[in-house]
């Protein structure tokens, strides 16, 4: 994008409103970069060839292969959760109350914020990683200049990927984290089993595994788009893959974080 | 050039201007001739990248037209691009291998894109025969272009350039970093391939002013976004202009 060359001229404040202005406006305009990229990636899902083999390469690598550190992740999760809240509702004689509050939290908000991050340090470090390293040695040329489309050929299947595995990933959390609960507060903690399950059935609806799904899927989206356009955008060689990689996982754990106080709020309104 | 040589890839006043107002090509007019070797020569900066991505329609032109093959790339909507794009071959100054397939793979990608009709078996046999072409051994077929040499790599991104028959090759730089002895196969290989093909038409962008002296039926040399002179070598050695004597002068020198 063509610069703007502003003659910094006046005073303090115009020169801090001119900044401002010059900031706003490249946002703004990377913003819509960005758009168009995500846009024209995702225009290619309806159109041949469909890439199932790339799509389904990339479930493996974002789904399959990030099992093991979910469950490991969300077994301690559980674990540590169901311990925490037991001080709170032991005080009130309020033990069996720790079920359903862990397997709320997990489905809610745990599960899919959690997930979202650890995945996005794992395969969307990677998505940027490669994708970059490709820029810079010329294969995404090689790519188009062949007559493939690079965007449909790596981006698409990413992002799909992305989408289709999180929520998944989410649902594994939302268990095995409450296996670890389960087994941390009939074993160690002394409540009693059938009340603990009878409790979570209570107060546990489908609605509120079902939000957690979503929003596994929407961060899903964020991080796969985040990796993939940073990556196709690296210049600057080795050192500029490793800026892209560093920005995707940084910028990707914000805008999880943040977008998950407006999806709650906005999923409390329509279903609460 | 005679009348009646047809031409592969013409460009008319081609203009191209960079961020504010830093002008890489100032009206360049070439016209490369079918089934002919062509190298593009220049100095760092005259514009040679520049006009090999307008070649391949990577990028437009300001002003002015590119037609390769008869047709004006920017009445092209991207299909057509593609389309077209099937019908060239580029070997990039790195080979641009891609890393997570093998070689044989490499070579394999293009004709499994293009001819999805084609079993695999019958693809690995056509990836063999073009690898076995730029004289790769079978031993190598299966490795990672990380274990590969330059050269072998160059092998291999030039036996990927030609898996579809294209009927124009553009070589990118392909003796620049490289030694002496190397640089000499590589001119070999790029002569061999041509005459292996008849008709085909190969463009090379480089600043090796030996080789280009050697290899080439015609030259074109670019200046400060234009072209100096178009001929054959013998046009060069002939020419009275200074710059230009410099130049081959200088290539001399160098051999």
């Amino acid at each position: 994008m063509e610069e703007a060359v502003i003659e910094k001229k006046g005073n303090f404040i115009t020169q801090s409103v001119s900044s401002l202005g010059e900031l706003i406006i490249g946002g703004i305009g990377d913003l819509g970069e960005m758009s168009s990229f995500i846009w024209t990636s995702l225009a290619w899902i309806t159109r041949p060839p469909f890439r199932f083999k790339e799509i389904l390469e990339q479930i493996e690598f974002v789904g399959n292969k990030s099992v093991f550190i979910i469950c490991l992740s969300s077994l301690f999760t559980g674990m540590v959760f169901a311990l925490q809240t037991y001080s709170a509702f032991h005080m009130v004689n309020s033990d069996t109350l720790i079920g359903p509050t862990v397997a709320l939290a997990l489905t809610r908000e745990l599960g899919p914020v959690l997930t979202g991050i650890i995945v996005a340090g794992r395969a969307g470090a990677a998505m940027s990683a490669q994708l970059g390293t490709m820029r810079v040695t010329e294969q995404i040329d090689a790519l188009e200049v062949m007559g493939v489309n690079p965007k449909q050929f790596l981006v698409m299947p990413r992002i799909v990927a992305c989408v289709i595995a999180m929520p998944l990933l989410a649902a594994v959390f939302d268990f095995v984290g409450n296996i670890g609960s389960y087994f941390l507060s009939t074993r160690l903690l002394n409540i009693d089993a059938a009340t603990y399950l009878a409790k979570i059935d209570f107060f546990t609806r489908p609605k509120d595994i079902l939000q957690g799904l979503i929003k596994a899927a929407v961060f899903g989206f964020i991080f796969s788009t985040i990796g993939t356009h940073k990556g196709f955008g690296t210049t600057n060689g080795a050192r500029g893959v490793g800026i892209a990689t560093n920005e995707t996982v940084v910028l990707s754990s914000i805008l999880i974080l943040v977008s998950d106080y407006f999806l709650s709020a906005i999923i409390k309104m329509i279903l609460y | 050039m005679t009348e009646n040589t047809e031409v592969a890839i013409e460009l008319k006043n081609v203009k191209k201007t960079f961020g504010e107002g830093v002008n890489v090509l100032n009206g360049v007019n070439l016209q490369i001739p079918k089934g002919k070797i062509t190298v593009i020569i220049g100095f760092s900066g005259a514009g040679k990248s520049v006009t090999l991505k307008h070649i391949l329609g990577l990028l437009k032109p300001n002003e002015g037209t590119v037609k390769v093959l008869g047709q004006d790339l920017s009445t092209l909507n991207e299909r057509e691009l593609n389309d077209l794009r099937k019908r060239f071959g580029m070997l990039f100054q790195s080979a641009a291998l891609f890393d997570d397939l093998s070689s044989i793979e490499n070579v394999a990608f293009p004709i499994r894109e293009f001819k999805r009709k084609m079993g695999n078996d019958e693809v690995l046999k056509l990836a063999q025969e073009r690898l076995k072409v730029v004289g790769l051994s079978t031993g190598d077929y299966e490795k990672y272009p990380s274990e590969l040499s330059g050269g072998m790599r160059k092998r291999v991104g030039l036996a990927r350039a030609l898996a579809l028959e294209p009927e124009i090759l553009l070589y990118d730089e392909p003796t620049t970093g490289l030694d002496p002895i190397i640089s000499e196969m590589v001119d070999k290989l790029i002569v061999d391939t041509h005459h292996h093909r008849p008709g085909i038409t190969s463009v090379i962008i480089s600043h090796d002013l030996p080789s280009a002296f050697k290899i080439a039926d015609y030259i074109a040399m670019l200046d400060g976004g234009k072209v100096r002179l178009f001929g054959t070598p013998k046009d060069f050695f002939a020419s009275q202009d200074p710059f230009i004597n410099k130049f081959v002068k200088k290539a001399r020198d160098q051999e």
